[in-house]
């Protein structure tokens, strides 16, 4: 199977939907001729047109808008939000307008939106475009947040995004573009909802999603020698969130690590560990529920302060090692 | 003037309909029959009715919160909006929305929108979408003059304008921003001034006289067609408070009565009579049918049941296929 | 005055018994001769019953408890009367360690007080350590299949306030999904015997330091035995197995030879008059040997109807003590497993001779010039020297042969 990139195939789960639907839209800054701040929509101009693929003013309140009112009336917009933080700018048009033009017209609209964004810390993009905010959305009813952290699973997911008829928040991981692995060729989607497990464990359960699956595992690899097999459960789809997968996954391990680049304190992670505290997996946790996760703090520029405030991989294998004993 | 009877007897039962309504509802309110709140659009009638009495079945609107009169303006059935405002399962959101998000995509209403300029960019995707789908039609989308100074109204005009769509800004400007005066909010007093920063035609004019307005509006919509967005300010005055809560502690007495002078239905009836399109007792007919109408769409609205509680978590996705 | 229940000593060797089940529950009136619990000993589960009329008034050793002999195990008395003061065991601590629900959940599943168990280094009880202590109370046989599983005989779920046995152990088995295969240990695991291992083994011991044993071998011509055996087994409705036929031939060539029949009594003999023969029965805590009483009198289809019962029951660890005493010679069959074709089988004392049943094995022999295929049975007789002689000892187990070789004797 060939390997491409994260970015690679994001640009071809949208270029094939672009290609097959017509009513599909894609607005954002700078994706035209620019190709996006992160090469994403490289030669979709080209291919698509001005019509259908349209660079937009610095106006992230009326993206958003045009693209939930484009929606309501038949229309599939894709609209790219250049970095997640910019989501702030437009907080009303995403919380108060397209998680809610449903429900509150009583069901008269349905609305098909897309918002594609770049999420996540690590290039030196410091406080302001460096943030995981998908706490904010999950915590919105109406939205749907999705997270993949593999080449395969963006394509799969993306194309599930376009062809769902609500608002979908679809947070990639900046410093998983250049990542490569492999994507199978042609259609297929990958269904919102569903955990992938990475890696089958026995005796902890890494529950975890996007930049630091990979982390996972390799501190899952790091403590095999210790007698310890973790478990790495892949969430990629945060709302709806596989609560089924999660539940029989800390049933069977009786220990659960949750780990997030997102900051600690009201992040999914805790969602996470209170679906578990109350679930039958309760009774069969030897050891308390634990967050790996990012430090309360915003994103500091310098480097090494920027690793300090995320997991790495010595700290997450430690909490594997405290919670085994 | 060359409108025809029924486009005339349209617009003054429109506005009949509109202020019974109002007052209807307020007296509801008064009862403790209401939930929440409501905003009366009493003495701005003929903004929404003249405008949306323009437009075709296929144009769009979006709705300020004040905006009965656009609702009624565009069609809207009186007994599902008054069942809304009463919460109902029989109201046009299913007693979801209230009167502050009514909404019928049946009549072309996109909704009301309780975020102020909350709908302005929902406006401009709307209007994109007939663009990028080559449909003869254009979109109305209603705010007021505080909603001019929301950052999404900016970059809303922006993005049409460059884009070029077809859409009608229209805003009712009543001179307050909640309680708010113009003056204290704006360092212009003409709000059409604005559409120059977009490159856009704006126009200003009174917004109480009802014929004036349906046919700047019938002239606009043919200029949005040709030649993309354009701004129209309709200046109007709000005779009730802002909601029902409002104490109206910040303008006086003198202004609201000197406005109640300048009412729309008055004068809308004295100027029928004078040039003797209406007998006063057709117009008196008009008044009786437009009470009879908000008369049934309480008892419907009274009579409807409740939504079941067992469905209030209906709708908040679609199912997709 | 209130009266004790003790843990009986249900057998000469038996120093503890474990209690299965409490047949009755504290309040519950009690009568004399009433079952009112199981208690295992390490041969068999019996029944244990009331020796007084009354109310039981308190337990005071619990399901899967191990006893020694005599000790107290319940109060039966008037109903409201105070039993005396018993000296109770570990006393329960003051406070309930801190326990993870894993471990909770398992002390509830397996009834046990959480209270009961002493807290960890750590303070924290986790789900092994209540493992652990449940894994001590598995029976010896679950224990074993557990182990040679490579499963945890602690994490297997059990009848609430029972010991793990071996049904549990085979049910969690059956239900286990396989695993990715974990590395097989290289550390040196130490498995303790059973109850009945140690004392057989005791035994044994004592019997190869004690008696000058000798064991004949000889091969009986089996070809006509085993058609005989077929042909009774189309017609009947009983299986006769070849063990079966070969006890019955045993016990008439016994009663030929008397002085097989025997045990050493000091510097006497004692012929016995009865030909009780002990089945060997290999169960999975270890060998038992259940008696066929008067094997000589009984009819093939008697014998072998007793025989599978003893053989059964001996599995069930359901036989009564009686049932596992008074042999006066025992047979043992090593043929049935397959790889050996014959042995010396060591005697049981106080007897003085055991007929080992080897295997069947086809020979080629040549009978007037003509080759002929033969099935021969393999048997060997292990014989105390200093009650028979060499021409005794051959004499019976000629007897042995001769029968095997002309089956229809047996069975008249």
């Amino acid at each position: 199977m060939r390997e491409i990139s994260y970015a690679e195939a994001i640009r071809e789960a949208l270029s094939e939907e672009m290609r097959r639907d017509d009513s599909i839209v894609f607005l954002g800054e700078d994706i035209g001729v620019y190709g996006g701040a992160f090469g994403v929509s490289k030669g979709m101009y080209a291919e698509f047109g001005g019509e259908r693929v349209r660079n937009t003013p610095i106006s992230e309140t009326a993206i958003v808008g045009c693209g939930v009112g484009a929606a309501m009336v038949g229309l599939r917009p894709v609209v790219e939000i250049m970095f997640s933080d910019f989501l702030a700018v437009a907080m009303d048009q995403v919380v108060n307008q397209a998680a809610k033009a449903r429900y509150q017209f009583g069901g008269q609209f349905k609305v098909p939106l897309v918002i594609r964004t770049p999420s996540g810390s690590g290039t030196g993009a410091a406080e302001q475009h460096s943030q995981s905010l998908e706490a904010w959305f999950v915590h919105t009813p109406g939205m749907k947040v999705i997270a993949p952290s593999t080449p395969a699973d963006a394509k799969g997911l993306l194309k599930t995004a376009i062809r769902d008829d609500n608002p979908v928040l679809f947070l990639e991981q900046k410093l998983l573009y250049r990542v490569k692995g492999e994507v199978p060729d042609g259609d297929y989607t990958i269904p919102f909802g569903k955990a992938a497990c990475r890696r089958e464990g026995r005796d902890i359960t890494l529950i975890t999603y996007g930049r630091m699956v990979a982390r996972c595992l390799e501190a899952a690899d790091s403590v095999k020698v210790e007698g310890i097999e973790a478990e790495v459960l892949d969430l990629r789809s945060l709302a709806p969130m596989d609560k089924e997968a999660i539940v029989s996954s800390a049933k069977k391990c009786g220990r659960v690590l949750i780990v997030h680049e997102a900051c600690l304190t009201g992040g999914v992670g805790a969602e996470i560990a209170a679906i578990v505290a109350d679930s039958e997996a309760f009774f069969h946790l030897d050891a308390p529920i634990r967050r790996c996760c990012g430090s309360d703090s915003p994103v500091p520029y310098n480097r090494t302060l920027e690793e300090s405030i995320v997991p790495g991989i010595p700290l997450i294998a430690d909490a594997i090692r405290s919670l085994c004993r | 003037m060359g409108i025809p009877k029924e486009k005339l007897e349209e617009l003054y039962l429109k506005m009949a309909q509109t202020r019974r309504f109002e007052e209807t509802a307020a007296r509801l309110f008064t009862e403790g029959k209401v939930h929440g709140t409501a905003h009366f659009c009493i003495g701005e009638e003929a903004t929404g009715v003249g405008v949306c009495s323009a437009l075709a079945a296929e144009d769009l609107i979006a709705q300020t919160h004040r905006g009965h009169n656009q609702a009624i303006g565009k069609g809207m059935k009186i007994d599902r909006m008054m069942a809304e405002f009463l919460g109902k399962e029989s109201g046009y959101c299913h007693g979801r929305g209230g009167c502050m998000h009514i909404a019928d995509y049946g009549s072309g209403s996109l909704g009301a929108n309780g975020i102020v300029g909350g709908g302005i960019p929902i406006a401009v995707g709307a209007a994109f979408a007939l663009h990028y789908r080559k449909v003869d039609a254009i979109t109305v989308c209603f705010f007021g003059d505080g909603a001019a100074n929301e950052g999404a109204f900016h970059e809303a005009l922006n993005l049409a304008s460059v884009w070029k769509l077809p859409i009608l800004f229209v805003c009712v400007n009543n001179y307050y921003a909640m309680s708010t005066p113009l003056g204290e909010h704006m360092n212009i007093e003409d709000i059409s001034l604005r559409a120059g920063s977009y490159g856009i035609r704006g126009q200003s004019m009174d917004g109480n006289d009802v014929v004036s307005v349906y046919e700047a509006a019938l002239e606009a919509k043919d200029y949005v067609k040709k030649n993309g967005p354009m701004l129209l300010v309709l200046n109007t005055y709000r005779i009730a408070g802002h909601s029902k809560s409002d104490p109206q502690n910040y303008r006086t007495k003198e202004e609201v009565e000197s406005w109640k002078g300048r009412d729309p239905i008055q004068n809308t009836r004295s100027r029928f009579i004078a040039e003797g399109s209406f007998t006063a007792a057709e117009l008196d007919a008009l008044d009786a049918r437009a009470a009879g109408d908000v008369a049934r769409a309480v008892e419907y609205a009274e009579a409807s049941p409740e939504p079941d509680v067992s469905e209030a978590l209906r709708d908040i996705f679609a199912e997709t296929k | 005055m209130a009266s004790s229940v003790i843990m009986p000593k249900a057998g000469m060797a038996m120093e503890e018994g474990v209690i299965v089940a409490w047949l009755k529950k504290e309040g519950d009136a009690v009568v004399r001769g009433e079952p009112i619990a199981e208690i295992e000993t390490d041969k068999a589960v019996m029944e244990l019953e009331a020796e007084a009329d009354g109310v039981l008034l308190t337990i005071t050793r619990g399901v899967g408890e191990k006893v020694p002999v005599t000790e107290v195990i319940a109060w039966i008395g008037k109903s409201g009367e105070i039993p005396p003061a018993t000296a109770t065991a570990t006393a329960k601590a003051a406070t309930t360690a801190a326990a993870t629900p894993a471990a909770r959940r398992i002390a509830v599943e397996a009834g046990i007080e959480l209270a009961s168990l002493l807290p960890p280094p750590g303070g924290v009880l986790h789900a092994d350590d209540v493992r652990r202590h449940i894994r001590k109370d598995a029976t010896p046989l679950a224990s074993r299949i557990a182990e040679a599983a490579a499963m945890d005989p602690g994490s297997v779920p059990r009848q609430e306030g029972s010991r793990t046995h071996k049904a549990d152990v085979e049910a969690a088995l059956s239900s286990r999904t396989p695993s990715s295969g974990d590395p097989q240990s290289t550390e040196d695991r130490r498995i303790p015997l059973t109850a009945i291992q140690r004392i057989t083994g005791e035994r044994l011991a004592r019997s190869h330091a004690e008696i000058p044993s000798v064991t004949l071998f000889a091969l009986a011509d089996a070809t006509r035995f085993l058609a005989v055996r077929k042909e009774l087994n189309d017609e009947g409705s009983i299986r006769i197995s070849v063990n079966d036929l070969v006890i019955r031939a045993c016990a008439k060539a016994l009663l030929a030879n008397p002085r097989a029949n025997a045990v050493i009594d000091g510097d006497g003999l004692i012929l016995k008059g009865g030909i009780h023969i002990g089945v060997a029965v290999a169960t999975d805590t270890g060998l038992l040997v259940p008696t066929l009483r008067d094997a000589a009198r009984l009819s093939l289809p008697d014998l072998s109807l007793r025989v599978k019962d003893l053989a059964g029951r001996a599995r069930a660890r359901r036989l009564r003590p009686e049932e596992l005493e008074g042999g006066t010679f025992t047979i043992s069959n090593i043929g049935m497993y397959g790889g050996a074709t014959s042995f010396t089988p060591i005697i049981n004392q106080p007897q003085v001779g055991i007929l080992g049943i080897g295997a069947l094995e086809e020979r080629l022999f040549l009978e007037a010039g003509v080759p002929v295929v033969r099935t021969m049975l393999h048997l060997s007789f292990s014989f105390d020297h200093r009650a028979l002689d060499g021409a005794e000892s051959s004499s019976f187990i000629k007897a042995v042969k001769d029968l095997i070789e002309r089956p229809l004797l047996i069975l008249s």
